[in-house]
């Protein structure tokens, strides 16, 4: 019995891996606490991202056509496997709260600033909901598009913000103590790229294996180098003020002026954020909505979207009381945190898989 | 279909909930430019806000600071009182029926209580609130600040208008370095480097006046230390490397002026560290064109073209070195030495940081000027008959 | 999904219909006068219908009789054709039908039947019905003609460049208009008749071999669908067929001229022709395609090109340019350039409405005078926009009840929309929603609105087709007639997303060559 019947080829698991990659990640990109060195904690981060997705694409290379839930479901055996899925759920249901307490505190810091939380996130909630019940090929059709609109549109706010770039802002190199290089690396590791664990229950939506090792690794190049051109155009264009600044990409987007007729461009990168947060919502309560599912052999993912969408929403106004709390966990907690979601429980997952041989029927990977 | 009228039920509460930010255009009050001061013994932030009235802005007959319809003037002044800026914003708001609106603020004024206790605390609502823009420039007054709002200007209706006019003029001349809000904390938040923001006051009295800006205020972190002048100005933009245009007179051989242009001009600071002596060799290009010349030589020959150029260079080498004089005696790293020594020695910086204070005057600096005159402009000879 | 649904329905509907299908057929009767009195009576003794009869043969009479409806035939042709001969006949021994229809009946369509039911049919499509004494069979002769407009262009699709012909209210007509565009016996006309009272007859016309034969199953069995009473435009039968009833945009699209319909067929697609209306629908329609006009591929390629963008543009400015009014005036005033701003509070000052409400009742007013200038006759209607543009657009800012700027937007808006006809519909309701979300939320709700809407698009289908194709999902191939258009030698395939199975459209090396100099040379 497949709950999901939609299928989507190599290209849009690309850009909706991308998408999800950029996330709130084009607003917070990652990398900014180590200041200057935050495109080597952003390179660092990739390498780390693909070292994880090979062990993800490894495991599901021994299942194909499962999702993570029915993987560990055969492997740990129905009552611990359920157990580990809840587990592994909560990780995605938490994850996409955050994300939707990141996207309202950015509305309530720049735009809205008296409307309440909770309108914000209704609103919010609705969207995704809307999308996530017109199913994940909906979704990554709706991808495409937005990512390439997205790349363009960064491309085009780092040429404009070219004039002001100030080259020696990068200077000198290697200045951060490399704990905190190792550090910011760990936490670019941890978020964007080590969230892609979520497609571990997207992945059998595609239906060639080959395509997605090639297509997901590229979607993770594609975010990197999205995420260099911002680190590049915010360093060089706010230098040592960066560290000022909430977001400080969305503060050096206000900062371009051409002939005074391309001004005010924040509301691009502020649109950026919008879209790709939306994205990354709708891949999260997706993929956590149709685990539940698995898990309780419903025999539709359809009717746990509304509640569970705003549960998400309810769960993102309540996860922190201010936004220096979040900013602190960020920083501090979260590339703690996230450790056994995205590294021990695919790993041993697989180590289980590799002594206990399975998949019995002859692993006919293809 | 009982899920469209679901979807439908939570529109309607939304849009019947209310509209919590909005705020319609004729319920604000623009504010062009902010005066801040400070006093001392009541430990007040001082607050001077130029707010505009739209219609009296685009009315045609309020022009040159004259009153528009029913007597109206194009912009008037608030003045509110706060332990904090944020506390005198919203006090300046009380005083009338709208609420101020930041987000086209375009300049900030200092006063001078507030360069003596410190910009920095002013400064933070600017940065922290969303309404003002980081492209605000910052001024420092000379004189009553209260004179500069009140300031009727011949072609705008506000003086903020006025002065934000005057920075982007500041490249004719180059005698006067606009700086915006984000530049400005840039600099603050740096250790070594002083900021610097131009002087702006009105001189005369009744019809005559009018406002100028007078030269540069250099902070050494958030103190005002001192002024310079617009020519010391200058030499500091040689250095820098921020001279865009500008004007040189140079004697002429028999009489008169000859008025040389400066077209681009760029510079290249080296920062060299040798045991304990700092020295810093900087290297100034400029391009050049004749725009006036009052004397009879004939520039049409080249050998005449490189005399001007030499005098130009000893000219701008007077320049940088009255600047490099003035920054020494207030001991502020104006030109940004220390930031090039950090770059360059990054380990070392860690111990001189802290002493910069002491160790800028001594740092030892190697002028290097270029000057090249490509242009004549499009005559060839002086207006004489012989 | 959809598939399944629509086999679903298909069988439902199988099981409502089977009892029509069920009904008595009455074959004829040898007996003439019962006949007539039958089909007669059938007919209702209409005004419309003439009933003559008259002898055959001279030695032995036979009584026959023709039934018509007049102003559905062609009296001269009857006259001359068919009473003239059956009267003349010399024949001393008793006539049969076999005979008539072979040497003396001068008419082209002629059919044999035997139940009342057909015959009755045929008379109402204007066809003349000869019966004769003593033989249980009557003929159906093809004598159709009727009062009918002449081939006109049409007025909701002018263009520049191009063929001037539009379809009719006439089917005939109609697919006379496409043979001639197509003149290849692989274009296909499959009629059906629907609606019980109208028995509306139409035509399902694809070329074989270039449209999908599932396309053209899916759709018949959606036509087939249709069980109701009468169809009288083919826009009820839009609504019949439709992916997604209740979204705001159509997933069928119309034409009203024969050589876009003959251009959508080549590419593969289905066209439904309806008797009765001169407005022929095509299926699957793409959003993309409303932005296309048949002068994109008659102007050179920079001006035509120009244009599609700019109707993008228009598009765009239709559906958001009152919202995006109202979030820039009343929450993101940091986003307008201040002369402006100056400008907008100043023409704004003293208003008593916010800008929502302001861009909402203007927005009101527009489709007010919009909707009476169409209804009225053209004379008044012109006086009803000197009144719209004067009285209200002026003396409502020069009272100060709204700002001169919202005045301004709607009017752009008002133009804009009418650059893509087809999408008007859609523009007009999703403006409304735009400028309420943006009056509620500013840029938040035009954005999530946006985002709304794009996933409305991308989840519909139109047979099967996905409705943003090739945009979502990304068809690279088929960007040359979405993103820009290419010029038409370099379209040499068939749109990919379309599916047809005959995917090459033209040679691929027809690139326009110019002759080497030295053959000018030859020539001279």
């Amino acid at each position: 019995m497949k709950l999901e019947k939609g299928k989507i080829d190599g290209r849009q698991l690309m850009t909706l891996m991308a998408g999800f990659l950029f996330g709130s990640a084009v607003l917070i990109y990652p990398g900014q606490w180590a200041g200057n060195e935050s495109w080597i904690a952003i390179w660092g981060g990739f390498v780390e991202g693909c070292i994880l997705l090979l062990v993800y694409i490894a495991l599901m290379s021994r299942f194909p056509g499962k999702n993570f839930v029915e993987i560990v479901k055969e492997v740990y055996g129905r009552f611990l496997g359920n157990l580990v899925a809840l587990f592994f759920l909560a990780y995605l249901f938490h994850l996409g709260s955050l994300v939707g307490t990141n996207y309202h505190d950015f509305i309530k810091l720049t735009m809205l600033v008296q409307t309440p939380s909770s309108v914000i996130l209704l609103f919010n909630s609705l969207v995704i909901v809307y999308a996530v019940r017109k199913g994940i090929e909906v979704i990554a059709r709706c991808s495409e598009g937005m990512v390439v609109l997205l790349c363009v549109f960064y491309v085009i706010i780092f040429l404009m913000s070219c004039s002001q770039i100030e080259w020696t802002n990068f200077l000198p190199f290697f200045s951060a103590p490399l704990a905190k290089v190792l550090w910011a690396t760990q936490m670019t590791g941890s978020f964007p790229y080590g969230e892609v664990v979520a497609f571990l229950m997207i992945f059998p939506a595609v239906n060639n294996l080959k395509e997605i090792q090639k297509r997901s690794l590229k979607a993770l190049l594609l975010a990197t180098l999205i995420f260099s051109i911002g680190s590049v155009q915010t360093i060089g264009v706010l230098g040592d003020t960066a560290r000022l600044y909430v977001y400080p990409g969305f503060q050096s987007g206000r900062l371009i002026n051409i002939a005074n007729v391309f001004t005010r461009l924040e509301i691009v990168i502020g649109v950026n954020f919008l879209l790709m947060g939306f994205l990354k919502m709708s891949v999260l309560l997706y993929t956590t909505v149709l685990g539940i599912a698995q898990v309780f052999n419903l025999k539709s993912y359809k009717p746990l979207v509304l509640p569970v969408g705003f549960l998400m929403g309810l769960a993102a106004l309540i996860n922190f009381s201010t936004v220096s709390e979040n900013i602190e966990f960020n920083n501090l907690v979260y590339p703690i945190y996230v450790l056994p979601f995205q590294l021990i429980i695919p790993l041993i997952t697989l180590v289980v898989a590799l002594v206990r041989k399975l998949p019995r029927n002859g692993g006919d990977s293809i | 279909m009982r899920k469209g009228w679901m979807v439908l039920a939570v529109l309607v509460c939304l849009l019947a909930g209310g509209c919590w930010d909005r705020q319609e255009l004729d319920e604000l009050a623009l504010a062009f430019a902010a005066g801040l001061d400070y006093d001392m013994e009541q430990k007040q932030v001082k607050l001077i806000t130029q707010v505009i009235r739209p219609g009296q802005m685009k009315s045609a007959e309020s022009g040159g600071g004259s009153t528009g319809q029913g007597g109206q003037k194009a912009s008037f002044i608030l003045e509110s009182q706060g332990k904090t800026v944020f506390e005198a914003v919203r006090k300046a708001s009380f005083q009338i029926s709208r609420r101020v609106n930041w987000t086209h603020n375009m300049v900030i004024i200092f006063g001078k209580g507030a360069v003596k206790a410190g910009v920095d605390k002013f400064l933070d609502f600017f940065v922290r609130d969303p309404e003002p823009r980081p492209h605000q420039h910052i001024l420092v007054a000379d004189g009553r600040m209260e004179e500069i709002f009140k300031f009727r200007p011949n072609l705008e209706k506000a003086s903020a208008q006025t002065l934000e006019g005057m920075m982007k003029n500041a490249v004719m001349t180059s005698e006067i370095y606009p700086v915006t809000l984000q530049e400005f904390v840039n600099d603050l938040m740096s250790y070594s480097k002083a900021a610097t923001a131009p002087v702006v006051a009105v001189i005369g009295e009744g019809k005559d006046q009018k406002l100028q800006l007078v030269g540069t205020a250099v902070f050494k972190r958030e103190k005002c230390v001192g002024k310079i002048d617009p020519k010391e100005t200058r030499g500091m933009l040689w250095v820098i490397g921020k001279v865009k245009s500008g004007i040189f007179s140079v004697p002429s051989k028999d009489y008169g002026e000859v008025g040389i242009e400066i077209i681009q001009a760029s510079s290249k600071i080296q920062p060299k560290l040798d045991g304990k002596e700092l020295t810093v060799r900087v290297d100034v290009k400029a391009i050049c064109n004749i725009g006036e010349q009052q004397g009879g030589e004939d520039v049409s020959k080249p050998e005449k073209l490189f005399r001007f150029q030499k005098k130009l260079e000893s000219e701008i080498k007077k320049e940088i070195e009255k600047a490099i004089k003035r920054s020494r005696e207030m001991k502020a790293d104006i030109f940004g030495i220390g930031e090039a020594f950090h770059r360059k020695y990054p380990k070392q910086w860690k111990s001189l940081e802290p002493e910069w204070e002491q160790h800028f005057p001594k740092v030892k600096f190697s002028l290097n000027v270029k000057a090249k005159l490509e242009l004549i402009g499009e005559s060839l000879r002086p207006l004489h008959a012989y | 999904m959809i598939r399944y649904l629509a086999k679903l329905f298909n069988a439902l509907a199988k099981r409502q219909r089977s009892p029509v299908k069920q009904s008595s057929v009455t074959k004829l009767d040898s007996g003439l006068t019962h006949n007539l009195k039958h089909i007669m009576d059938e007919l209702g003794n209409g005004s419309d219908v003439v009933n003559r009869q008259f002898l055959i043969g001279r030695s032995a009479p036979v009584l026959a009789g023709v039934i018509f409806i007049d102003g559905l035939v062609d009296q001269e042709m009857i006259n001359d054709n068919i009473l003239q001969p059956l009267l003349r006949i010399e024949l001393e021994r008793p006539v049969d039908l076999d005979v008539l229809e072979k040497s003396f009946l001068a008419v082209g369509g002629l059919k044999r039947v035997e139940t009342m039911e057909t015959l009755v049919e045929g008379v109402l499509t204007g066809d003349t019905a000869l019966l004769i004494d003593g033989q249980p069979s009557a003929l159906l002769l093809s004598t159709k003609k009727w009062e009918q407009r002449g081939i006109s262009e049409p007025d909701t699709e002018v263009i520049v460049k191009g063929a001037r012909d539009g379809f009719t209210e006439t089917l005939r007509t109609n697919t006379a208009l496409l043979r001639r565009r197509i003149e290849h016996p692989a274009l296909r006309f499959d009629t059906m008749k629907i609606g019980k009272k109208t028995r509306t007859e139409i035509c399902v016309a694809y070329i074989q071999g270039v449209a999908e034969d599932k396309l053209v199953e899916e759709v018949k069995k959606r036509l087939r669908r249709i069980d109701t009473a009468g169809i009288l435009s083919t826009e009820s039968i839009d609504q019949f067929i439709d992916d997604a009833p209740f979204s705001p945009f159509a997933t069928v699209g119309y034409t009203e001229r024969p050589d876009v319909c003959a251009a959508k067929l080549m590419e593969g697609r289905v066209a439904i022709i309806v008797d009765g209306t001169p407005v022929v629908h095509t299926v699957p329609f793409l959003f993309w395609e409303s932005f296309q006009s048949p002068d994109d591929y008659n102007f050179r390629l920079f001006y035509a090109n120009t244009m599609r963008w700019i109707r993008y543009l228009a598009f765009f400015t239709s559906v958001l340019l009152p919202g995006v009014y109202v979030a820039l005036s009343s929450y993101h005033q940091e986003l307008i350039p201040t002369n402006l701003l100056i400008s907008m509070a100043a023409a704004t000052e003293g208003t008593p409405f916010p800008a929502v409400v302001e861009a909402l009742g203007m927005g009101v007013v527009f489709e007010i005078l919009r909707e009476a200038g169409i209804r009225l006759p053209r004379p008044v209607g012109q006086a009803v926009s000197i009144v719209g543009a004067l009285v209200i657009g002026e003396a409502t800012v020069t009272a100060g009840l709204v700002g001169a700027p919202v005045v301004i937007v709607v009017a752009l808006t008002a133009i804009a929309s009418f650059l893509v006809p087809s999408q008007v519909e859609s523009a007009a309701f999703l403006r409304v929603v735009f400028t309420c979300l943006a009056g509620v939320f500013g840029a938040l709700g035009i954005i999530n609105g946006l985002i709304f809407v794009y996933i409305h698009l991308a989840s519909l289908r139109s047979f099967g087709v996905p409705f943003l194709a090739p945009v979502a999902p990304i068809v690279p191939a088929d960007l040359k007639d979405v993103a820009v258009r290419v010029p038409i030698w370099m379209m040499w395939t068939r749109p990919k997303s379309i599916d047809s199975p005959d995917r090459i459209r033209q040679a691929m090396r027809i690139r326009p060559e110019v002759p080497e100099e030295g053959h000018d040379d030859d020539r001279s």
